[in-house]
């Protein structure tokens, strides 16, 4: 049966009607907007992640390259480094018997002809300056080893001996082998909290804090702050050492874990300390992380797998990062 | 169901005849938001059958033809929404091959959750085309004339026979498709 409404009536039905659908339409192109803008974000974030992951990709394989490069360079350097340092002692050795010689030569009744040849080769001067050439020599000689050895223990040729090690008490025993060079300047804050051990070399993690808290500490001109503490985070312990310097440029950070990258004036520093840090961490299968604002400060952290922890998995390689 | 086909209903309704026969329609029928529908929103199933049913009752048309009229009128709506669609194509039994694969893939995409026909396709040479149709709606006479409706977009004709038909209980619906160009 047809109901037979006046004009007036269906108008104001249909109305009502259009009214109710474009109610409906306009909630579902709320939630529609919604739903957008929720993918939009996830999109975002999600490229972001991308974009950091291909960072430390590409930071991973260079850091790699790198070792192996150093690696190269080190053997190379030093096998001739070897002969050059057993000659110069040999030689030093002939020097001094061949000097006594003279000494003693020149105590005897000489001709006229041997007093002159004396005389003008300054005998006197030629052993006082030999002496510090060899003395010079035997410096350079030294620099050049130590760098070859922190070349080695960047690419990480060879690994020490591992332990169960109290991270506590190695940083620690850094901060007193540093006491007396950042006393006058720095005041040291430790927050130390109850962590499980690491498995490592405990002379190695020594060295990795040495150098990141001298960096701390050479990165304030003249008065300021050290933070140092430690947490556990789940399955790894976290050391955090902050300071209030001058902080490192943001085109740095980057490079910062490079061998031979240093901000320090030339012959202050030769660039090895932080990537021979990155070499013993990345060995224990930690991650070490750098921030910094500049003028306010940085902060390192460096994240190492528990001693448990380390017994129940390995991570994977592409886990470090900086 | 998607609500476009509701709103095409209820224009095509109030177009071809008038309000007070929608009206009629909606009062006789359970509709969804007293009958606003919306082309974003998504309605029962059994609405449509009801509101067609309805529209069959009071036109007293055989329904496959009403449903074959609807489908005309509501491929019209469509593809002036989706304009797009058809540009891609140039001819209508090239349009009628993207529909499973692209336009539902579509679809489903922008309306996750949203049920299709199957269709498949058997292609009979240059001019023909079979299409196996099945769905638990079984409205393959709306399958009908939506394909009148993309022969008419491409200015063609499609002679349409459906030899093997769900509502005489075969499994599936078989539509022979042979285009010809508009006679003069």
């Amino acid at each position: 049966m047809t109901d037979n409404f006046s004009q007036q009536d269906l108008y104001q039905l249909a109305y009502e009607r259009e009214k109710r659908a474009r109610k409906e339409t306009e909630s579902i192109l709320e939630q529609k907007t919604l739903e957008l803008f929720n993918s939009n974000q996830e999109l975002v974030e999600t490229n972001e992640k991308l974009r950091q992951q291909q960072k430390s990709l590409v930071r991973t394989e260079k850091m790699a390259a790198l070792g192996e490069l150093s690696a190269g360079i080190a053997h190379e350097i030093n096998n001739p480094l070897a002969f050059v340092i057993s000659n110069t002692r040999s030689l030093q050795d002939y020097f001094r018997s061949l000097s006594e010689l003279v000494e003693v030569l020149s105590r005897e009744e000489l001709s006229k002809e041997g007093q002159n040849a004396l005389q003008a080769c300054d005998l006197d001067f030629v052993r006082e300056d030999s002496s510090v050439i060899f003395s010079d020599i035997q410096e350079g000689l030294d620099r050049v080893r130590d760098i070859v050895t922190n070349l080695k223990s960047f690419s990480r040729t060879k690994t020490g001996d591992r332990e169960s090690v109290d991270v506590n008490d190695t940083l620690r025993s850094a901060l007193k082998i540093v006491n007396n060079e950042v006393k006058y300047h720095c005041h040291i804050h430790e927050s130390l909290c109850d962590i499980p051990n690491v498995y490592g070399n405990r002379n190695e993690l020594i060295q990795v804090f040495l150098n990141v808290i001298l960096n701390a500490a050479q990165a304030i001109p003249d008065k300021g702050n050290i933070w140092v503490s430690t947490e556990r985070c789940d399955e790894e312990i976290k050391v955090v050492i902050k300071d209030d310097g001058d902080g490192i440029e943001e085109k740095h950070l980057d490079r910062i874990f490079n061998p031979f990258f240093t901000n320090k004036p030339v012959g202050e520093g030769t660039g090895l300390g932080l990537s021979v840090s990155y070499g013993i961490i990345k060995d224990l299968n930690g991650k070490i992380y750098v921030n910094s604002v500049l003028g306010e400060g940085a902060e390192f952290s460096i994240h190492l797998p528990t001693e448990q922890r380390k017994s129940r998995r390995r991570i994977d390689d592409d886990d470090f990062s900086i | 169901m998607k609500g476009a086909i509701f709103t095409s209903l209820a224009e095509m309704v109030e177009e071809k005849f008038d309000l007070n026969l929608w009206q009629n329609m909606l009062n006789s029928c359970p509709v969804s938001n007293g009958g606003g529908y919306s082309s974003g929103g998504i309605y029962p199933d059994s609405e449509l059958m009801c509101l067609v049913g309805q529209l069959q009752k009071q036109l007293d048309v055989p329904v496959e033809d009403l449903l074959r009229s609807f489908g005309e009128y509501l491929f019209g709506n469509l593809s002036k929404l989706h304009s797009d669609y058809l540009l891609n194509h140039s001819t209508a039994k090239s349009f009628l091959l993207s529909v499973h694969d692209v336009i539902h893939t579509d679809i489903e995409k922008l309306y996750p959750g949203t049920s299709f026909p199957f269709i498949d396709y058997r292609d009979g040479g240059d001019n023909r085309l079979t299409i196996i149709y099945k769905s638990p709606r079984k409205l393959c006479f709306l399958a009908e004339g939506l394909i009148q409706g993309v022969a008419q977009k491409y200015a063609c004709e499609a002679i349409i026979k459906h030899p093997v038909c769900m509502h005489n209980g075969d499994e599936n619906c078989i539509l022979e498709i042979e285009f010809r160009e508009k006679s003069k």
